[in-house]
């Protein structure tokens, strides 16, 4: 009997875990409008959850247990409200005026709070990616408030140390109420820099998790999907932003290939040697949608709309012979002008080198070579070499690999570009002999 | 991961009430919003199916209504979620949704889990 009652609360707890994730940030930006503090909506919105995990595993978890959360954190806020009324009035003579404003604003929060939440959702995506917080704050806080993620799993998903993220988030909410950063949305020549700021928020998560291998801890391939998930709500709530369903639409294809692109032991396959048929087709299809959606917005492409048309001329290919790269050069060519990089340049001149032969792509990347950003950049002598080789200037290409060999900090590809390295001396000794 | 709800209810629900329309287009706009609904759709009812069927070494199809099934699916949605606990609440809620905007409804949401890799992680 005493196991099933131990069975029964953690159940209740797995539940409440559930619902805290699918309710907290609504939860959090709606009683952030009202409190004007992040860090203090937080505290509510965790005063309702710790209420919830002592009632509810003896109550039951209510028929409508995100109201029911949001109705305690609403008795909370106001009994806040109160006291800091009383306290106000104790400490200092208030004005007739200001007081009739505080029991006011005691009405207003009744029914202010169970207005539409999307506006609020949106202000704490803007808020969380404020640009008076570092980067990695905002990630942090971004994660926590809007992704719902606990100190100890934003800790594991980025490998710092649990204080270090506590700390983080703690650092930035004060930041915010000493700087008293509005809880808005911004509006006119403000809106694209501050967009922009959450747009690379969610893509550095993604990175995060993209750029872990196989064997990592499950946690860190969740950011991707975290990532998607809080795209995919702004894209709800800002669907006139073009740049927002860009991004979307980069995320959906490139979260696509995540099951082809390491090989049994963690090995990383290069995107034109993936097994296309395991390429998420449900991602594809939203991914492209989304890519549409950007386009039929009108005006030039953004930058993420721009990589994203690119990865969708991968994803729209079946076999990589298919792969439309004259339209991919004219992408590159864009994203150049948008955004020049000598990355970017890299990877025009591999479009180029595709689309119209090796000799083209050399011309470019000789012209990177010099690059000073670019000197320790492995790809850049991997990607020379590869042009050289398919020009049968073997020696040249050989002592290419061996540099980008002896650049990389990855040991799967050092022993792959090694392996490049010996193709070419062992071509040359068998075109020598014959 | 991905999950798999499968709505299900007895052959002939009948017209589903207006409150009940105007709430599940709701329910799906802010299932769009919550970032975590891939796809759905509602299905064609029984008798414009086909069952294409191997038995015995014989393949057949044979065009509905079937007498034989109860309960038919009669929608789908896939959901990508941290947990099936979250699946559970989810199916839940929208269960909920039917028991107060179209009394009498009776059915089930089905919750499965579509296998991915992480299926097979002990990790996980």
């Amino acid at each position: 009997m005493v196991l099933s009652v131990v069975v029964t609360t953690t159940d209740t707890h797995r539940a409440i875990d559930a619902v805290w994730r699918i309710e907290s940030a609504r939860i959090i930006a709606g009683l952030t409008r009202i409190v004007r503090d992040v860090g203090l909506a937080e505290e509510l919105a965790q005063d309702a959850l710790v209420a919830a995990l002592q009632q509810w595993p003896e109550s039951g978890v209510p028929d409508n247990p995100g109201a029911w959360l949001m109705a305690t954190a609403k008795h909370r806020a106001i009994d806040h409200f109160r006291r800091n009324t009383l306290l106000e009035r104790k400490h200092q003579e208030l004005g007739r005026e200001l007081e009739a404003k505080q029991e006011m604003a005691l009405e207003d929060l009744h029914t202010a709070i169970d207005d539409e939440v999307g506006d609020d959702l949106l202000r704490l995506i803007f808020i969380s990616c404020h640009p008076v917080l570092s980067t990695e704050a905002r990630v942090a806080l971004t994660l926590r408030l809007l992704g719902g993620l606990t100190t100890e799993e934003i800790a594991r998903a980025f490998l710092a140390p649990e204080p270090t993220i506590a700390q983080r988030i703690v650092r930035a909410k004060r930041t915010l109420a000493d700087e008293r950063v509005p809880f808005e949305v911004p509006r006119g020549s403000e809106l694209a820099a501050r967009l922009s700021s959450v747009l690379e928020v969610i893509y550095l998560v993604f990175n995060e998790g993209y750029s872990a291998t196989a064997g990592d801890d499950w946690m860190r391939p969740a950011l991707c999907e975290e990532a998607l998930r809080l795209c995919r709500i702004l894209a709800e709530l800002a669907p006139k932003e073009p740049e927002v369903h860009g991004l979307v639409a980069l995320m959906e294809i490139q979260a696509s290939r995540s099951r082809a692109r390491t090989g049994a032991s963690g090995e990383p396959i290069l995107l034109l040697d993936q097994n296309r048929a395991l390429w998420d087709q449900l991602l594809i299809r939203r991914g492209l949608a989304a890519l549409e959606r950007a386009e039929k917005l009108g005006g030039a492409l953004g930058p993420y709309a721009l990589q994203a048309a690119i990865t969708a001329c991968h994803a729209r290919a079946r076999l990589p012979q298919e792969t439309d790269w004259p339209r991919m050069v004219t992408l590159y060519e864009e994203l150049a002008q948008l955004t020049p990089s000598p990355i970017v340049e890299l990877n025009r001149a591999v479009a180029v080198a595709m689309a119209y032969g090796p000799a083209a792509g050399l011309q470019i990347i000789d012209t990177l070579v010099s690059e000073p950003s670019l000197k320790a950049y492995h790809l850049l002598p991997s990607v020379r070499g590869d042009f050289l080789f398919k020009l049968g200037r073997l020696s040249e290409a050989q002592a290419e690999f061996q540099r980008a060999a002896s650049l990389t900090r990855n040991a799967r590809e050092r022993e792959f570009l090694l392996d490049r390295a010996r193709a070419c001396s062992e071509s040359q000794s068998n075109s020598g002999s014959r | 991961m991905r999950f798999l709800m499968l709505v299900k209810h007895g052959e002939n629900p009948g017209p589903p009430p207006k409150d009940f329309l105007d709430a599940m287009a709701k329910l799906g706009e802010e299932a769009a919003k919550s970032g975590t609904m891939l796809q759905s759709g509602g299905l064609s009812p029984i008798a414009k199916s086909t069952c294409v069927r191997l038995s015995r070494g014989q393949v057949t199809a044979i065009d509905g209504p079937f007498s034989e099934s109860k309960e038919v699916v009669g929608g789908f949605a896939m959901f990508e979620l941290k947990s099936k606990e979250e699946a559970i609440e989810g199916a839940k809620q929208f269960m909920e949704l039917h028991k107060k905007y179209w009394p009498g409804w009776e059915g089930e949401t089905e919750v499965r889990q579509v296998l991915g890799p992480e299926a097979f992680d002990p990790q996980t």
